[in-house]
């Protein structure tokens, strides 16, 4: 079977790029950087967008905001209004939000600790995995680490609307534990109607395989390095979609 | 009494340049200029001079790095002299400043304060001068504020001036 080709976006500023790439191909994507000064039309080549962490364009002005303005991601709103899957990590799920693709949904300062917040947090499956795509090949209520890296992470807006995100299936995922960016629901991800844009705060790819997570966990010391990480199925799961 | 206080970068402002060329990009073809400021908004009992407050904020140095940044201020409500020039100030929704307030307040002496509220301020001019009112409520819905998480009001530009400096070389200023 082919693999399914994959864009991964970077913008000045991002700066997860490799591990995105790394962590897609491991699961067996054709997933390659794509630049923001690359033709944006060439963007519509590919079956599936990941939007990765940084800082696109230092977050001027707000996290995501200038990105969310470009030509590339006005392509990849076509292409998520068409249905094709997309992926936006920390600083991808930021631009996510400010462009409207998960609707009226914000990404907020942390509250209340008000600052930057780095840790290894332990997220949730909290709705139907075949809710959303991305993670119907996940087992329901699985839990997965990931590498909270923040300073504006807090999923935000008007609590009427999150009510029904909750009831819709499309808080995705949760922090275990409650969120320490004070996110309403404790959401760490948010999908849209669709089920087809997952915008995801903490990064699956900083700890995509067992070495990233061994001074965590001591059990993976003795264990393949290289193995994937609980977060590591994310991106099967995002394959599987793919290869339907 | 109320004080408005200006925090403007006196370095290069990149992010001002960044709104420039995005502005530009979504359409404001003749704009030429954006300028930036963290805003503050005292709200102070009545004892004690505005200049003894902003002398008091300008030594605590903990909203303003004075090798970055000038710090000008004008008691609000005052409108500024020199005719129609808008501002724009964009707030989170969920802003809490009670952690600066109580600060500022005990460490740095400036007892009179009661409630400070933090905005990002911008003002834009084009070719024709100081951007309407309209393309300032267009840019904030455009790029500068987000709806959902952040408020905006847009109101004629006050005259900021520098400490010791009299009101009537502010106005006389060119920004």
């Amino acid at each position: 079977m082919s693999r399914p080709s994959v864009a991964v976006l970077v913008f000045p500023g991002t700066n997860s790029e490799v591990e995105t790439v790394d962590a897609c191909v491991d699961a067996g994507m054709d997933a390659r950087a794509v630049l923001w000064s690359d033709p944006p039309s060439q963007l519509r080549d590919y079956a599936a967008y990941v939007l990765p962490g940084g800082f696109a364009y230092e977050d001027r002005v707000r996290a995501g905001a200038i990105a969310a303005k470009s030509p590339s991601v006005a392509v990849v709103a076509e292409q998520a209004a068409a249905g094709k899957l997309v992926l936006g990590l920390c600083n991808g799920a930021q631009i996510v939000a400010e462009a409207g693709l998960i609707g009226p949904v914000a990404i907020a300062h942390n509250l209340p600790a008000g600052h930057f917040q780095c840790k290894i947090v332990e997220v949730e499956l909290s709705a139907s995995p075949a809710r959303c795509p991305i993670t119907a090949a996940l087992p329901p209520g699985a839990r997965l680490k990931m590498a909270m890296a923040h300073g504006e992470g807090r999923f935000t807006g008007n609590p009427q609307f999150f009510d029904g995100l909750e009831r819709d299936g499309r808080i995705t995922f949760r922090f275990v534990g409650g969120a320490p960016n004070g996110a309403m629901h404790a959401a760490a991800a948010v999908c849209n109607e669709g089920g087809n844009v997952l915008a995801i705060m903490p990064h699956p790819e900083r700890v995509a395989w067992n070495y990233n997570l061994a001074f965590e966990e001591p059990r993976l010391r003795g264990m393949d390095p290289m193995r994937p990480s609980t977060s590591g199925s994310l991106f099967a799961s995002l394959a599987r979609a793919l290869k339907g | 009494m109320k004080l408005d206080v200006a925090i403007e970068p006196i370095v290069t402002d990149n992010t001002a340049f960044t709104v420039l060329t995005a502005l530009r990009q979504l359409g404001y073809a003749e704009l030429e200029r954006v300028w930036r400021a963290d805003h503050l908004l005292l709200e102070l009992s009545g004892d004690g001079s505005a200049e003894e407050v902003v002398a008091r904020l300008s030594r605590a140095e903990i909203v303003f790095n004075p090798n970055k940044h000038r710090l000008r201020y004008a008691i609000a409500g005052v409108r500024a002299a020199r005719g129609e020039m808008f501002e724009a100030l964009v707030r989170d929704r969920d802003e809490n400043n009670d952690r600066l307030v109580a600060t500022l307040r005990t460490t740095f002496g400036i007892a009179g304060l009661r409630a400070l509220e933090r905005s990002m301020a911008w003002r834009l001019d084009d070719r024709a001068g100081p951007a309407t009112m309209k393309r300032l409520e267009w840019a904030c819905q455009a790029l500068l504020a987000n709806p959902i998480s952040q408020t905006y009001e847009i109101r004629p530009a006050p005259e900021y001036r520098e400490l010791g400096e009299p009101a009537s070389a502010a106005s006389k200023r060119v920004r």
